[in-house]
Parts: C-alpha cells; sequence; structure tokens
C-alpha cells in the first residue's frame, strides 16, 4: 500500500519511529503503517494509539530468525514511499534482504532525516568509522532508512482506531534458530542510563574500576568503556564498550575518564547531552570533544569529583 | 623514482603490522630492561623476515635487496632494537654464506637460517681491531682437515643468541689483511663461549656480547672463500650490510618525524599547539626533506645491489647520510618534547640513544666518508 | 570439504584522510587497503578450509584500481580471486554491489558457504551480505562471532543487542562475521610472493551482464564533511566547578 511504514522489533523504539513517521506521512499525504514481529504483539495497538493508521503484526514460525520474513516483508512495501526501520540487527538483516528484493536503495543508521521538495528525503549518515558525515538524496521509491532506537522521542498517545492485521510468514526449513542465550544484564544497561562514566586505558588496573562506578553511582548511573577495555583487557563486559561499533549511548551526562578521544569512541557519545573529559594528559584530543574538560590525576580528581556530586545530589 | 611493487608494499604491510603487533607493545620495555625480544624474533621467522631476500631453493622468501631494506626500516621504526637482530641475521650472517659460499655450504647453513630456526652473527671486530680491521689476532691454524681458531672477538650482535657465526682469523700473519680468512662457526662447536654482555647506550634489546674462541675445532670445510680471502669477504658483507643499517636509521628518523608532528599538533602552549609556531612549522618542514632525502638514497643504493650493479660508494653514502639523519632528527624531536623528551620513557628519549649507533657500527661515518672519497678521487 | 566465496572491499584507508579547514575531506594520499571487518571473513575462510579441505575464491567489485587489491587478498590464503572491476563500479551502491558480486560468483562454479564482514570500514552499510543472500536466493546469518561447520552446513552464533541467538542452516549459506570472531594472521613473506602465481579472473559489467539500469545511481550523493565538534570545550576550573555543571545537567 502507499504510505509510509514503520518497523521496530522492540515496543519504544516502534513508538519513537511512529511519532516521526506520522510527521513524514502527513508531509508527504501518506498513510502510516506500523509493523512489528510477534515478539512485541501488543505493541501493535500501541503503535495505533501514538499515530499509526494500521499495524501488521509478522507472525513467525517458531524457530525462524526475522530475516526469514524479508519476502512478505517486502511485499508490504511494494508501492510505500517510505520505509523506516528501527536498526536493531536483526532488522538490519531484514531491511536489506527486503531492499534487495525491491532493488531499493537502503539508508544504513540515519543520524538526520530531512524531508526536501518532491517528496525526497535528504539523509546523513556516518561513514569512514566515523571521521565523516555522508549526506544522501533518497528519491525513488520506496525509500528506505534504518535509523538507531532513540533518535526519536516517543509521541503522546491519543483515543485513535485502526485495524491490526496479522501476516504469517511463510517457514524456511533450511535455517532454524536452536538457541537464544539472553543477555546476562550485568548491573544497569548503559544504553538507558541517566548518567554514564566511560573508562579508557588511562585507567592503569582493573581495581580501579571502583573509582568509576563510585561516581556513576552519585550521577545514578552506569559504566561504560572504551573498546580495548572490554576486548583486549576484558575488564567490563562486552555490552559496555561505546563506539561506532558497539554501543551509542544518549546520557545526559557522560563523563570520559582516561579515553584519549579516538573518532570511533567519541562517535558513540554524539548524542549525549553533556560531555565531560578527565584526563591527566592536557593534550589529549577527548578535551575538543568535551563540554567540560578537567586535567587532573584520576586516583584524586574521581574520589573528590563524587564526594561533591553526593553531596550537590544526595 | 621509486613507485615500489605490489610485493614490495605488501611486504611494507606485513612488516608494519608485524612491528605494530608485536614490537610496538614491548619496545620501552625492552630497551629499559635490556630484555631479549623472544616472540618478536620468533615471529620474524614465522613471517619469513629472517630470509627475505635469499632465493625459495635456500629457504628465503625469494623478494629483492629493496623488500629487505623497506622491512627493516618500517621495523625499526617502532624498535630499533628489533631491526639490527633481523639486519645483522639478514646481512651479516647469511649473506657472505649466500654470497661466497659453496653450495654445499649454502644448503646445509641457509635453510635453517632463513627459515629463523637459526641465528647468525657477524664476528670480525676484537677489542684491537675496530675500524683497522686488518690487525686481528685471531688466528686459526691448519690441523689436518680442521682450523684450530683461537682469540676473541667483541661487540657482537646477537651474540649470546646466535647458533652461527662467521669468523674472521688469520690463517697468515705475515701477509696482513691477505693473511685473514673467514669461516663458518657452529655455537655447538666445543670451545665457543659467550663471554661479557656489553650494557649500551641504545639498542638495548639487541644484545651485543664478547664471542671467545678457545682451541674450537672448525672443519675445513667451513672455511668461507679461499685462504686469506676474508678480509675482502667482509668488506663486501659490509658494503651490504650498510644498507641495511641505513635502512635502521632511516626508520628511526621517520619515527623521530612521526613522533615530533604528533607532538607539535598536541601540546598545547600559550592556548595553542605548538604547531602553531612557524619556528616549529620549519623545523618538521626540514626534517620530513631530511627523512626524504635519506629514503631516497637508501632504496637507490638496495635497487643498484639487486640491479647487481657496484653499490659500495651509494651503499656509504646511504648509510652515512641515514645515520646522520636519524641522529639529528631525534636530537630534535628530543627538543620539540620539551622537558618531556628528557623523561626516561618517552619514544624520543630512545630514538635519540637509538639513533647514535648508526653512525658508529658496521663502519663509522668517517669510514663512510673514507669510502665515498675513495670512489670519487679514484 | 566446503568450497567457500568469501567477498571483501577495497577501501580507502580512513587513516589516511586529511580534514580541510572547511570540513571536507581530501583524499589525495589516502591509500587503500582491504576493510578491516572483510579481514575476518578472509581469515575464517582461510581457517575453515585448513580444518576441513574446500577450497577459497575471493570475490571483489570496484572501480578498475581495485585490481591492486589481488596480490594483498591472495597473500592473505585464498586460492584464487574474481574480480568485477568497471568504472562505473567505483562508489556505486550497496543495489549494484550485490547484484555485481552475485553475477560474480554465479562464474565460479558451486559454493556451499559465502563469507563477508558485517559492514564496510568506509560506508559501513551492513547490507551487502544479507542482499548478496536474497538474490542468490540463500538464508543468511548476520553478526556472527562463531561459526562452526558441519559436514552439510553451518552453525552460528550471532551477537545481537538482546543476547546470543544460536542459528543452524544448511548449506549454501551466507555469513557475515564480527571483528571478534578471528584474529587475521599476517601475510607471511612467502605468501606475498606466492600471491602472483594464483589465478585472478577479471570481469568488467558489461561480461556480468549489468544493464544501464542496473548500474544506475538510485540517491544521490550531496558530499562527506568531517563531523564538526559542537561541544562548548570549557576547562573547568576546579572539582567543584564541575561536579556543579554535572549537577546542573542531571536535575
Amino acid at each position: 500500500m502507499p504510505g509510509v511504514i514503520v518497523f521496530a522489533e522492540q515496543r519504544s523504539t516502534l513508538l519513537e519511529l511512529t511519532g516521526e513517521g506520522r510527521k513524514l506521512a502527513d508531509w508527504l499525504g501518506a498513510t502510516l503503517t506500523a509493523v512489528t514481529s510477534d515478539s512485541a504483539q501488543e505493541a501493535a495497538l500501541d503503535a495505533i494509539a501514538h499515530g499509526a493508521d494500521e499495524a501488521v503484526v509478522l507472525q513467525l514460525p517458531a524457530g525462524q530468525p526475522l530475516e526469514t520474513a524479508a519476502a512478505e516483508f517486502a511485499a508490504l512495501c511494494a508501492d510505500a514511499d517510505l520505509v523506516l526501520f528501527g536498526a536493531t540487527l536483526r532488522a538490519k538483516g531484514l531491511a536489506a534482504r527486503a531492499a534487495a528484493r525491491l532493488g531499493a536503495p537502503l539508508a544504513a543508521e540515519a543520524l538526520a532525516l530531512r524531508p526536501q521538495a518532491g517528496g525526497a528525503l535528504e539523509v546523513d549518515r556516518m561513514v569512514y568509522g566515523g571521521g565523516g558525515i555522508a549526506t544522501q538524496l533518497l528519491r525513488t521509491r520506496p525509500m528506505m532508512v534504518t535509523i538507531p532506537a532513540r533518535t526519536f522521542p516517543v509521541p503522546a498517545a491519543s483515543p485513535r482506531s485502526g485495524e491490526v492485521r496479522v501476516i504469517a510468514v511463510a517457514a524456511d526449513a533450511r535455517v532454524r534458530v536452536v538457541a537464544q542465550r539472553p543477555r546476562t544484564q550485568q548491573g544497569t544497561d548503559i544504553a538507558e542510563a541517566p548518567a554514564v562514566v566511560g573508562v579508557g586505558r588511562g585507567v592503569a588496573k582493573s581495581e580501579d574500576l571502583a573509582l568509576a562506578e563510585a561516581l556513576a553511582g552519585a550521577m545514578g548511573g552506569a559504566v561504560g568503556c572504551t573498546r580495548p577495555v572490554a576486548e583486549d583487557l576484558g575488564w567490563l563486559p562486552e555490552d559496555r564498550y561505546i563506539g561506532i561499533s558497539g554501543r551509542k549511548v544518549a546520557p545526559r551526562v557522560y563523563v570520559a575518564v582516561g579515553t584519549s578521544g579516538q573518532v570511533q569512541h567519541v562517535s558513540g557519545v554524539r548524542d549525549a547531552k553533556v560531555v565531560v573529559a578527565i584526563n591527566k594528559d592536557e593534550n589529549a584530543p577527548i578535551f575538543k570533544h568535551a563540554d567540560y574538560g578537567l586535567v587532573a590525576d584520576l586516583y584524586t580528581a574521581l574520589p573528590a569529583l563524587t564526594a561533591e556530586l553526593k553531596k550537590l545530589l544526595g | 623514482m621509486f613507485t615500489l611493487t605490489e610485493e614490495q608494499e605488501l611486504i611494507r604491510n606485513t612488516a608494519r603490522e608485524f612491528a605494530a603487533q608485536y614490537c610496538a607493545p614491548i619496545a620501552a620495555e625492552i630497551d629499559d630492561e635490556a630484555k631479549w625480544p623472544e616472540e618478536s624474533v620468533a615471529a620474524m621467522a614465522e613471517l619469513g623476515l629472517m630470509g627475505v631476500p635469499y632465493p625459495d631453493k635456500y629457504g628465503g622468501a625469494g623478494a629483492d635487496y629493496l623488500s629487505y631494506t623497506i622491512a627493516v626500516e618500517e621495523i625499526s621504526r617502532v624498535c630499533a632494537s628489533t631491526g639490527v637482530i633481523l639486519s645483522a641475521h639478514v646481512s651479516l650472517a647469511c649473506w657472505p654464506i649466500y654470497n661466497f659460499g659453496t653450495e654445499e655450504q649454502k644448503l646445509r647453513y641457509l635453510p635453517d637460517m632463513t627459515s629463523g630456526a637459526k641465528l647468525g652473527a657477524f664476528c670480525l671486530t676484537e677489542a684491537g681491531a675496530g675500524t683497522d680491521a686488518g690487525s686481528q689476532t685471531t688466528t686459526a691454524v691448519l690441523d689436518g682437515d680442521c682450523y684450530v681458531l683461537n682469540g676473541s672477538k667483541v661487540f657482537i650482535t646477537n651474540g649470546d643468541k646466535a647458533d652461527v657465526f662467521i669468523v674472521f682469523a688469520m690463517t697468515d700473519k705475515s701477509k696482513g689483511t691477505k693473511g685473514i680468512s673467514a669461516f663458518i662457526v657452529e655455537k655447538a662447536f666445543a670451545g665457543v663461549a659467550v663471554g661479557k654482555h656489553e650494557r649500551k647506550m641504545g639498542i638495548r634489546g639487541a644484545h651485543t656480547t664478547e664471542i671467545l674462541l678457545k682451541d674450537v675445532r672448525v672443519p675445513a670445510a667451513n672455511r668461507l672463500g679461499k685462504e686469506g680471502d676474508g678480509f675482502k669477504v667482509a668488506m663486501a658483507t659490509l658494503d651490504g650490510g650498510r644498507i641495511g643499517i641505513a635502512a635502521q636509521a632511516l626508520g628511526i628518523a621517520q619515527a623521530a618525524l612521526d613522533e615530533s608532528v604528533r607532538w607539535a599538533k598536541e601540546r598545547q602552549q600559550f592556548g595553542k599547539p605548538i604547531a602553531a609556531n612557524q619556528g616549529l612549522q620549519f623545523m618538521i618542514a626540514d626534517m620530513a626533506t631530511q627523512v626524504q632525502a635519506a629514503r631516497h638514497l637508501v632504496y637507490h643504493a638496495a635497487t643498484l645491489k639487486d640491479e647487481g650493479k657496484p653499490y659500495s660508494k651509494e651503499a656509504s653514502m646511504a648509510k652515512l647520510f641515514a645515520a646522520e639523519t636519524a641522529m639529528q632528527q631525534s636530537v630534535k624531536a628530543v627538543q620539540i618534547h620539551g622537558g618531556y623528551g628528557y623523561i626516561k620513557g618517552t619514544t624520543a628519549e630512545r630514538l635519540m640513544r637509538d639513533a647514535k649507533i648508526t653512525e658508529i657500527y658496521e663502519g663509522t661515518s668517517e669510514v663512510q666518508r673514507m669510502v665515498i672519497a675513495a670512489n670519487c678521487l679514484k | 570439504m566446503p568450497n567457500i566465496i568469501t567477498c571483501y572491499k577495497w577501501v580507502v584507508d580512513e587513516a589516511d584522510i586529511k580534514v580541510e579547514g572547511n570540513g571536507a575531506l581530501n583524499f589525495e594520499r589516502a591509500g587503500r587497503k582491504i576493510s578491516e571487518y572483510d579481514r575476518n571473513a578472509i581469515e575464517a575462510s582461510v581457517q575453515i578450509v585448513e580444518a576441513n579441505g574446500g577450497s577459497v575464491t575471493a570475490v571483489s567489485l570496484g572501480g578498475p584500481e581495485v585490481k591492486n587489491s589481488a596480490k594483498d587478498c591472495l597473500s592473505r590464503g585464498p586460492d584464487r580471486a574474481i574480480l568485477a572491476l568497471d568504472a562505473a563500479f567505483a562508489d556505486t551502491d550497496a543495489v549494484t554491489t550485490a547484484l555485481g558480486l552475485v553475477r560474480a560468483i554465479g562464474t565460479a562454479g558451486a559454493y556451499d558457504l559465502v563469507l563477508c564482514g558485517e559492514g564496510s570500514g568506509d560506508v559501513y552499510g551492513q547490507q551487502v551480505g544479507p542482499r548478496v543472500a536474497e538474490l542468490l536466493g540463500i538464508p543468511s546469518i548476520t553478526f556472527v562471532n562463531k561459526l562452526t561447520v558441519t559436514a552439510t552446513g553451518v552453525v552460528a552464533e550471532r551477537k545481537l543487542e538482546d543476547g546470543v541467538e544460536v542459528v543452524e542452516a544448511d548449506f549454501p549459506v551466507l555469513v557475515t562475521v564480527l571483528p571478534d570472531l578471528n584474529k587475521p594472521r599476517i601475510p607471511g613473506l612467502k605468501q606475498v610472493m606466492g600471491a602472483a602465481k594464483k589465478p585472478v579472473t577479471v570481469l568488467d559489467a558489461a561480461a556480468l551482464g549489468l544493464t544501464e539500469a542496473e548500474l544506475g545511481a538510485r540517491a544521490e550523493a550531496r558530499g562527506v564533511k568531517a563531523p564538526a565538534s559542537n561541544r562548548k570545550q570549557v576547562k573547568a576550573e576546579s572539582v567543584t566547578a564541575l561536579a556543579e555543571a554535572i549537577a546542573a545537567a542531571l536535575r
């Protein structure tokens, strides 16, 4: 059907995209369809309340990966103007396979969408490992875009009605999900935390993470890290490393502790409201990417800052 | 002039990746503790770096001398100690066997050496015979089918780790330099012992020791070249070795430039990076120009060698210029770093100490000038 | 003994990109390299064949200069290379890239497994792998950091946001791999010197049967700029001042 389609695996992302999708559908004078997979079926009704005209639930046969739905999804998109995907890893695969079926381009991990004259859409995305922002203009239909979670706010709900359709996905016997091992959350999810302390290689010993934990605790936040701290040193689980190939966080405050400021890491905190850098090397590039910089030894600065924040916030 | 072949570029990449992965994490530590880089040497063997310019028939990689030069440059850019371990092995130990050895000697020794299973060292210098290599006191006396060697050698790179030594000794003292002969001596031969370990200013990860020879019986079949050819073998080997040391110096000089550029862009004084000062910009411009000029001389000498053309003069020019460039640029790197450059453990400080030896070993800068002058004036 | 196709991209070395005063990127002195993620795919394919037998065919697509990638790639272990090279492929989009790769794979003979990096080091669209699978009509398993090959297929662990998903698939299947799957070896000198002896096939757009429409640009590129830092870059005078700024942002 012509119009705007939004897809996300998770309820929150689906609602964020529904909010933005509604605006874009109104701009294009089109309808908005919210699509989700059965893992978040209850989200379909919510999506209607948050602005969708109709909702579609893709019902996957047991033991099938999401990407199996590419054919059914592509059929939904065949006449669409615009399709937005919440950029989870599974959804990226679904988007790519559906786009391939339609011969359509797909702008991955868009940072910004700007409607242009004639129903075209200007999209920014990161390239060269965070070293560049590429801008492209999408025009041919369907325009397909994946967007990271938390790019848009969740809109207000209103009493609206719309049809919820269930589409059964045909099974592909050649591929089977044989096990799921949910991520064991160790501590707070850094992507959800209002404040994040990011630890880099300037921290000498794994025991010193306690200083970062204490600071995060004082802010009601969580501890993340740069890639080497998780992958090479193994001090923190891999779901804590922040960067272009890791997690992207958008806390109110991000405190970079002993991180050099490599573009791959910095691009993961692009959406933080306030970035603070603490490093004893006054020449560390991280200071160029920070709102507030403090040149200091971590072992004296962190406990002092933690104590001050406890006073102010406690 | 030097558009490298794809193979040369790929060998540069391999050397660069090896240096980043194996040498960079330990370069400061092996310098500080004068520690032999065991894992790096093993990895060089695994990657085929220990026999870069020798044919497949002798276990080598079958690449050219320029490739080898590039490998030494890239490794020395990160760790000059590791660079000289490689250079001493390939240029000074493998090469005389490859160039002067009989087919039997080549097949017997080179495959183990080019694969890195056995490490080589070159034993020419004695306490009283440095630049004046002709005044050798080590003797070799024929006794049946063996030569009996007695004497001691000093400043031997790889001394305590080598399995195969190229040893020079007097077979006929009355003939002066024409009385010197060269021998392939195995560490396993009775009477070969490692003497004193030197405590050096720089290239501290590479080991430099005495080698003591006491009644060492060396089969006559291990004589390299004819009796009395030793001096010729030594001088020809050093000609090629000079390209290796020139490459090492080039790597050090490049590192000094890299460190200076990085620091100049990052270091803030008076609210701006020091690179914003024209005085410093001019220093960087001069350094970069010197390094590039040195590179051209070094690659040119290696290319002449690859083409089978005479290269003695060009090798000396390359070694002279690259060594002086390494010294000058590393002194400037320390200056650009200011007080930080004088602190032990900074890279600039290590580069300055490592650079000095390149003006001394395998022919001092003065000897290089003698060689160049002799070539110009004859 | 699986026959493996491993796809790679010859990308600009991002470390060589210079930023001009106006934020424009200057590629004048930028070298090219095999995309880091694809090195993991090449390494995985070579390790599988070392353990199980079989063959590795490397496939790449790009402008004519991508020819220079062949020896680099082959020094990493593949048996042969098929290069889809055409001026029309320089900076082309994922639609054409996938189409061209599929046509090139079509010339390679029977295959069991196609391996790709999770994304490319330059554009990082993370989509060419699954696109290729869709066009080949085979399943894809993306973002894999553990891969086991059986007699008839693969068992792969996908590292996803919500945990690990273990997926089994029959041959032929396409897998995209994460950097933590393995550590690519440094090519040895003998492998470098031996690369020239391995077969390389070059096919242009016409040889691959690609039409004008299939090569056409679908999105209009509007330039690339360095990301501007919009941070305040204020030097905190004291820990107390910093604490106050943080508290203000959190309240």
